[in-house]
């Protein structure tokens, strides 16, 4: 099947009514990986969700919730419980299909908004150590501190230490003038943090994509949500066109992020 | 354990990954934002509050236990939380031993009708129901109920065609040409 065919079916296949020979040619394209394909049907995907969001909505019945949380009580083995202290913790991304090597570096991102400001702190501090050795000693007690902090976190030293990370400061366009950002990254490894603050909430089913801007080209860095006071943070695994980079830009897109942008500019920062 | 407030307030995002590290918190608040979506789109499906109901603790417990697997990059939370209540639901509706016959003159569509809004209120009030019903409203009549066969009864483009009696590749062009006025008439409005 040609190609455009395929692609007219993902619309078909989104709303749950493809089947027979065109199933089964559309799915066994699907597994191949078709990133145009994949995308596709996850536009249509959330637009299913939003005709599901228009329909007329029904009380539940008074014992619903309590049934559900009692399900969910039953189904939480004491022992794989993980004790929260504090919220900033909680907003670290476990995700189990993570590189190992980037696990600690994700636990790292755990600590939230304190550690953001270590980050902040340590790459100052990593130029001012190339610029003046004395003024490294009047902080000291600041380097303690932090290292301490990074210490358990042995992936984010590894990275931040190394000679090739190069920090790209971001600055909010007159749509978020508020706004900041920063990434570090690796133009040789690829792997990147991003960190923003002061970003306006998005609007329900609009997610902020970070783009890496090379030989004048856009390209996809991912998507990532910004909390209740506007800081999102990004890892990035494999940075496209690292070794090209120019410039790094924010713009705000459709949930789930799209091939090029077409939403406005929050952040813009230039090599 | 956060309080209810941060998680209450907190992205969708920040929400499932707290609900994937077990914080049950998080889970509450999960619950309350989708559980009226999670019930009305089994009820419309079903058409029956016992099944419908039974179809919400079912999809909660699969969010619970998979919150993990969840992938942003893969789409919307919403949209996850919807594709799982629909096909559980569908399953219900399949397992039942006849099945209700769709008819394209219920009332939800004639609902629908009434409820257009201008196209004044669809740039001005962004990202709330009666918008999004709006939008889906003014669709063609056909290109909705093809979309509804599909999506709330379950139905195969075939069996669609053959209950109304249409050409398979007009079905085909209904549900896309549908969806594709729909994100025009919704993409716009929701960047503002
Ligand atoms: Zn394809």
């Amino acid at each position: 099947m040609i190609h455009e065919k395929l692609q007219e079916l993902c619309p078909v296949y989104a709303a749950g009514a493809l089947d027979g020979e065109e199933l089964r040619e559309l799915e066994k394209h699907l597994k191949s990986g078709c990133p145009i394909c994949q995308q596709q049907i996850r536009e249509c995907s959330e637009l299913m969700a939003v005709i599901a969001q228009t329909l007329p909505s029904l009380e539940p019945s008074a014992g619903l919730k309590s049934r559900v949380m009692a399900q969910i009580e039953k189904d939480s083995p004491g022992s794989s419980l993980v004790e929260f202290k504090t919220t900033t913790q909680i907003s670290g991304r476990k995700r189990p299909s993570k590189a190992l090597t980037w696990l600690p570096w994700a636990c790292a991102l755990a600590a939230g908004a304190a550690l953001g400001v270590s980050l902040w702190n340590l790459s100052n501090l990593k130029r001012e150590l190339a610029g003046a050795q004395s003024q490294l000693n009047q902080q000291q007690d600041q380097i303690q501190q932090i290292q301490n902090q990074l210490e358990k976190e042995k992936g984010v030293t590894a990275f931040l230490i190394s000679p090739e990370v190069r920090v790209t400061m971001l600055a909010g366009t007159p749509k978020s003038p508020r706004a900041a950002g920063k990434i570090l990254w690796n133009p040789r490894e690829r792997k990147a943090l991003f960190y923003a603050s002061n970003l306006p909430s998005p609007p329900s089913g609009k997610t902020y994509q970070l783009w890496v801007i090379a030989q004048n080209k856009p390209f996809d860095a991912g998507t990532f949500s910004v909390d209740a006071s506007g800081n999102g943070f990004l890892e990035i695994d494999s940075l496209s066109e690292a070794d090209k980079a120019q410039k790094f830009a924010v713009t705000l897109e459709p949930a789930g992020g799209v091939p090029q942008p077409t939403g406005e500019m929050h952040l813009l920062g230039s090599l | 354990m956060s309080s209810p407030h941060t998680t209450i307030s907190m992205p969708d995002q920040d929400l499932i990954r707290q609900v994937a590290q077990r914080n049950k918190t998080a889970f509450n608040s999960l619950y309350d934002r989708y559980c009226q979506l999670v019930l009305s789109l089994a009820w419309r499906v079903l058409s029956e509050r016992q099944e419908a109901e039974d179809v919400v603790q079912e999809v909660f417990l699969q969010v619970w236990r998979e919150a993990a697997s969840y992938d942003q990059k893969r789409g919307s939370l919403c949209a996850w939380i919807t594709t799982i209540t629909r096909s559980r639901a569908i399953d219900k509706l399949r397992s039942r031993k006849s099945r209700r016959i769709y008819d394209p003159a219920s009332e939800d569509i004639l609902e629908l009708d009434e409820q257009l809004p201008d196209t004044r209120i669809l740039q001005e009030n962004l990202d709330n129901r009666i918008l999004l019903r709006g939008a889906f409203a003014s669709l063609a009549k056909e290109q909705r109920i093809a979309i509804e066969m599909a999506y709330y009864e379950g139905m195969s483009q075939t069996e669609i065609a053959e209950v109304l009696k249409e050409p398979l590749g007009t079905i085909k062009t209904r549900i896309r040409s549908g969806l594709i006025k729909l994100k025009e008439l919704i993409g716009p409005s929701l960047g503002n």
